[in-house]
């Protein structure tokens, strides 16, 4: 057994070293590069047709974030009393009304602002990291943004919170949320959320 | 000045060591603090926000930007000391630098040409001091025109009283200085009431953005991870 496993696991390694994940602040720049190039090389049609521009977004950049980690996080200690159904739910309808607000402040914006990375450093062994960029906007001072990262299941780095000028977007919305849970329910919340109601639209365009 | 010990002596018994995630604050005072919120959100919309639009509609940008550097000039002792009692020399000189060249060179304050010379300005008070020294927020508390703060930041604001300008200048110059500068620092957000007003609950998105900035200015925009999402795993 033992002298069919090494070569089965240096098999493996060498196959892992040729797909190695990115670095954390190298997938934030490639995911944001990519969607540039396609918002720029496609702007009119996304423009005209909102309904593929969402499902260019779902496909491209929310893989690099981690959904369902989110969800959890938003949810905080009223994630552990949910039913798998209404996690599943949850995180997707959240995930969607995000697409739908953020896309559009994406649409707009894409070629107004510039990011500037800060170098990241990083242990090998790490499972947490915070990828900090300042964001440089044509007449108004620049914002600090941070993009909270850990390994997805795939092994890639994955985003899972967007931190702007210190107010985190999962904190923010976990308040919020634990309101709306106290007075209507989690299933309340699920249905608000999936009704997609105009609240996000307005903290996006703050945002 | 009893008045003001006897709120230092209460701040401070006050001042639990709780250290709550800022979506979950320790908030005993809610009913009274909505009330509170409800009062300040009537008179910033009838008064301050008025006032304020005004203020950046007749002023040049370029004046308003000289007298928002200005403001942040007379805050640079209050920067200095608070950098070193945090154990920051470097960020101490530097800011001692800014505050001599800017009130030199940059006309009393008027421009900011320290920050073209290489020393960015710094934001401490004496309330991330206490921070930093594992004081936690204790409660939060809404108060009438001064608006959100927490046990810890209102003893720091006790401190902040003797690096601030109050007890040099007369009250004479010195408060209608303060009134410009609220009117200044409401202007620079009036673009974020869309955010407030469209919030599911005005007064829990107000105490969470207050409660998170004063942790990430504590931890100089690092705060770790337990304190910033608790321990919901």
């Amino acid at each position: 057994m033992k002298r069919l496993l090494l070569p089965l696991l240096l098999l493996l390694g060498l196959g892992g070293v040729q797909a190695a994940p990115l670095a954390p602040d190298a997938a934030v720049k490639q995911a944001t590069d990519e969607m540039r190039d396609l918002i720029r090389a496609n702007h009119q049609a996304y423009s005209a047709d909102k309904a593929r521009f969402y499902t260019v977004v779902d496909e491209k950049l929310v893989p690099h974030f981690d959904v369902r980690y989110i969800a959890q996080l938003v949810l905080g200690k009223n994630w552990r009393a949910a039913s798998e159904d209404q996690r599943t739910r949850f995180a997707n309808a959240f995930k969607n009304s995000l697409i739908r607000s953020y896309a559009d402040a994406l649409l707009e914006n894409y070629d107004s602002v510039e990011a500037e990375f800060q170098p990241l450093r990083l242990a090998a062994d790490a499972n947490d990291a915070t990828v900090r960029a300042k964001l440089i906007r044509k007449s108004a001072p620049p914002m600090n943004l941070a993009f909270a990262m850990r390994p997805g299941s795939d092994g890639e780095w994955k985003i899972y919170d967007v931190i702007i000028e210190n107010l985190s977007l999962v904190t923010n919305f976990r308040s919020q949320f634990n309101a709306e849970i106290k007075k209507s329910g989690l299933d309340g919340l699920i249905q608000r959320v999936e009704s997609g109601s105009d609240y996000l639209k307005e903290s996006a365009k703050g945002a | 000045m009893i008045l003001r010990y006897l709120c230092l002596a209460l701040a401070l018994s006050l001042v639990a060591c709780a250290h709550t995630p800022p979506d979950d604050p320790a908030d005993p005072l809610e009913p009274f603090n909505r009330a509170m919120f409800r009062f300040n959100r009537t008179a910033d919309r009838y008064v301050l926000r008025p006032v304020a639009k005004g203020y950046g509609e007749v002023m040049p940008s370029l004046a308003q930007q000289g007298v928002s550097n200005f403001f942040n000039n007379l805050k640079e002792p209050r920067n200095i000391v608070n950098g070193l009692l945090q154990g920051k020399p470097m960020q101490a000189a530097s800011d001692t630098g800014r505050f001599l060249l800017n009130s030199t060179a940059g006309f009393a304050g008027l421009m900011d040409v320290a920050t073209d010379a290489g020393m960015p300005r710094h934001d401490e008070d004496f309330g991330q001091t206490l921070g930093r020294y594992g004081v936690g927020p204790g409660w939060y508390l809404m108060l009438p025109i001064l608006g959100p703060t927490t046990n810890r930041d209102l003893l720091g604001r006790g401190g902040d009283y003797y690096t601030g300008t109050s007890p040099y200048i007369e009250s004479e110059v010195n408060l209608p200085m303060n009134a410009l500068d609220l009117v200044d620092t409401r202007s620079r957000y009036l673009s974020a009431d869309s955010l407030i007003d469209n919030a599911i609950d005005p007064y829990i998105f107000v105490r969470t953005a207050y409660l998170q900035q004063r942790l990430g200015k504590v931890y100089d925009g690092n705060p770790p991870r337990e304190l910033m999402y608790g321990d919901d795993e």
